[in-house]
């Protein structure tokens, strides 16, 4: 090091001492801009386009994801915490407009009035915290949004769900399906059978044994069946699978017991095993149990049947980390390691031996989606993936992966782009024709949506809108179109 | 209201003490402001866990978003006050199928971080007139 840089450096960190919030900026990754969070609605504002928007993708894309990250400077330590925030991406002839509005919880209309939070989050202690009424006081509503019985869901896993007015995007109060589940666990990732009826489940991990509900919301919104059963295990469950005969739950060895906050109470048990629940999809009878090597797993991709069982993909990781630390020290914008990246797993689940052969795609993926109107055959797999040589961060490529070869097709951003879950947007064939998600550039400082072709994403996108506003990081959402 | 002190008045003169205080209640954040609250004051551990033999147990029509209640005469000692909000009119207090709370509730001290409040930590010492503040969950 010459002796100039050295002094420079000296004189930097100096610097550090004399401003601490200065020495967050210059520590933190580029991709602490996605985490920064917002304080109010986010108003309508014009994108710019680049190329042509395909007549198939005129519509909406509503996302959800943790926007409210600080209050009365007081700041949220894990990226599971800040209040949801809808963003609405509207595609049309007029050309492309966004608009973000925060989802008016119970929990956000009570710490708005108060001006400060007023409740734990499920990673970070507040101080003077209140005593909640039930889960509902500190739900968030900030994992997913999905189009249902003609309104949106604004989805969290430990509450209700709220509805919200897919134009205004206000929100319409908590989705009762009947009265005396006002406030159980529902998890964010309802799954759609071929009629449009919802199936989910949601996990209560905080009784005095745990236990596991099971919905089935039929597609005008009436509860056709819902049902409880007491599982040996409290361990995180966040998503599921459904085939055409099955619901399967995997009760993962991320076992959650006491602790300051929902976050501090998950302990990673590598040497318990995983189960996967397979549930009769008709009576919500428990058929079997199958136990697998410990496993911790966010999302699944779609499941199908075959002649001894059924098969499905997931994004699995080797523990819990990225939970417990990864995503605390993203929220607080802090350098990685987020520890590791999840792997693209097949599962081949025999049911008559009770066993599941587990096979590496040779590929890191997240946020998998896939086309909807087939959801339980085998078909491409869409997702997130670091891009090649990229530092452990958010992802900066979009794939599809065919789950049988293993073939990838990929389009890489870089390294200064970070890309969100894709969305299969259906074509007028069979085939998914289009592809669309959104991204934020930190270099420049802009969130924007990409549209490729779903069969070319090598190619790159065959349009763009992008505007000078920056949308937090979220999670998930849906694609609506008009 | 009135109706109620007279009620509470009656009820702890019964009990002979030569030390006796007011109890003032003040219940905030009342956030559907219609039906009845109901409360307990409770003398006992046992009786507090139990939910039964309550020294004093009222109700009182809801009409706004914050209720004050005064307990008149209320022989010296510690008690604990347990409130729940019947918004429906229904005579319970509302639960889920996991036996959670729908309705407001609250205990004095606004203790029990999660679940239900220990007569411990919901305890208050009335030695002399005394104010006291439960926000409704």
């Amino acid at each position: 090091m010459q002796r100039r840089a050295f002094l420079q450096g000296t004189a930097a960190l100096a610097a550090l001492h004399a401003f601490p919030g200065l020495a967050r900026d210059v520590q933190s990754p580029p991709w602490a801009l996605g985490f920064q969070g917002v304080s109010s609605d986010l108003p309508p504002l014009p994108m710019a386009v680049r190329g042509k928007i395909p007549e198939a993708c005129t519509g909406t894309l509503y996302r959800n994801g943790p926007a409210l990250y600080e209050r009365a400077g007081q700041r949220y330590r894990h990226w599971f915490d800040p209040d949801g925030m809808i963003q609405a991406f509207r595609f049309g002839r007029e050309g492309a407009v966004h608009a973000g509005r925060f989802v008016r919880t119970r929990k956000f209309r009570q710490e708005a009035a108060a001006g400060r939070f007023l409740f734990d989050g499920a990673g970070t202690r507040i101080s003077g915290s209140l005593p909640p009424r039930n889960n509902d006081d500190f739900n968030t509503a900030n994992i997913n949004v999905q189009a249902f019985d003609g309104e949106l869901l604004a989805l969290w896993e430990a509450g209700s769900a709220y509805r919200v007015d897919p134009e205004s995007l206000e929100t319409l109060g908590t989705r009762s399906w009947r009265e005396d589940l006002a406030g159980v666990p529902f998890s964010a990732h309802p799954r759609f059978d071929g009629r449009g009826d919802l199936w989910n489940i949601g996990s209560v991990s905080f009784g005095a044994e745990p236990l596991l509900v099971l919905y089935h919301i039929d597609a005008a919104g009436r509860l056709r069946k819902a049902r409880t059963h007491r599982l040996d295990f409290a361990g995180y469950m966040h998503d599921f699978v459904l085939t055409g005969r099955y619901l399967v739950a995997l009760n993962s060895s991320a076992v959650l017991g006491k602790g300051e906050t929902f976050i501090d109470s998950m302990r990673w048990e590598p040497s318990r095993a995983s189960q996967l629940l397979v549930f009769d999809k008709d009576s919500f009878d428990l058929l079997h149990t199958v136990e697998v090597p410990a496993a911790f797993v966010f999302h699944f991709g779609n499941g199908w049947d075959t002649r001894s069982g059924l098969e499905f993909t997931a994004c699995q990781y080797p523990d819990a980390r990225l939970a417990t630390i990864g995503m605390a020290r993203l929220a607080r914008q802090q350098p990685g390691p987020y520890h590791d990246e999840p792997r693209l797993l097949r599962y081949r689940v025999d049911l008559h031996r009770g066993q599941a052969a587990v096979t590496d795609l040779g590929i890191d993926l997240e946020f998998p989606g896939f086309d909807r109107r087939r959801p339980f055959e085998p078909q491409a797999l869409f997702g997130v993936s670091k891009g090649r040589n990229s530092p452990s961060g958010p992802a900066s490529a979009v794939v599809r992966v065919n789950p049988s070869s293993g073939e990838v097709d990929r389009f890489d951003y870089g390294d200064g782009t970070l890309v969100e879950e894709p969305l299969p947007v259906p074509g007028p064939g069979a085939a998914a024709s289009y592809l669309v998600h959104s991204y934020l550039d930190v270099e420049r400082r802009r969130s924007g949506v990409s549209i490729l072709r779903a069969d070319a994403l090598a190619d790159g996108p065959v349009a763009t809108a992008e505007m000078d506003r920056v949308v937090p990081l979220g999670f998930h959402g849906c694609f609506l179109t008009a | 209201m009135k109706k109620l002190i007279v009620a509470a008045s009656v009820t702890t003169a019964l009990v002979q003490q030569v030390a006796a205080a007011d109890l003032g209640l003040l219940v905030e954040n009342i956030t559907d402001p219609q039906g009845t609250l109901l409360w307990s004051v409770f003398d006992s551990a046992e009786a507090f866990a139990a939910d039964t033999r309550p020294v004093v147990s009222a109700r009182s029509r809801v009409t706004g978003n914050k209720l004050r209640v005064t307990l008149h005469d209320l022989p010296a000692g510690v008690y604990a006050i347990k409130l729940y909000h019947d918004a429906n009119g229904n005579g319970e207090l509302d639960t889920n199928m996991l036996g959670i709370p729908v309705e407001g509730y609250g205990f004095s001290n606004n203790a029990g971080r999660r679940g239900p409040a220990s007569f411990e930590d919901a305890s208050v010492a009335v030695d002399r007139d005394t104010q006291i503040t439960i926000r409704l969950r």
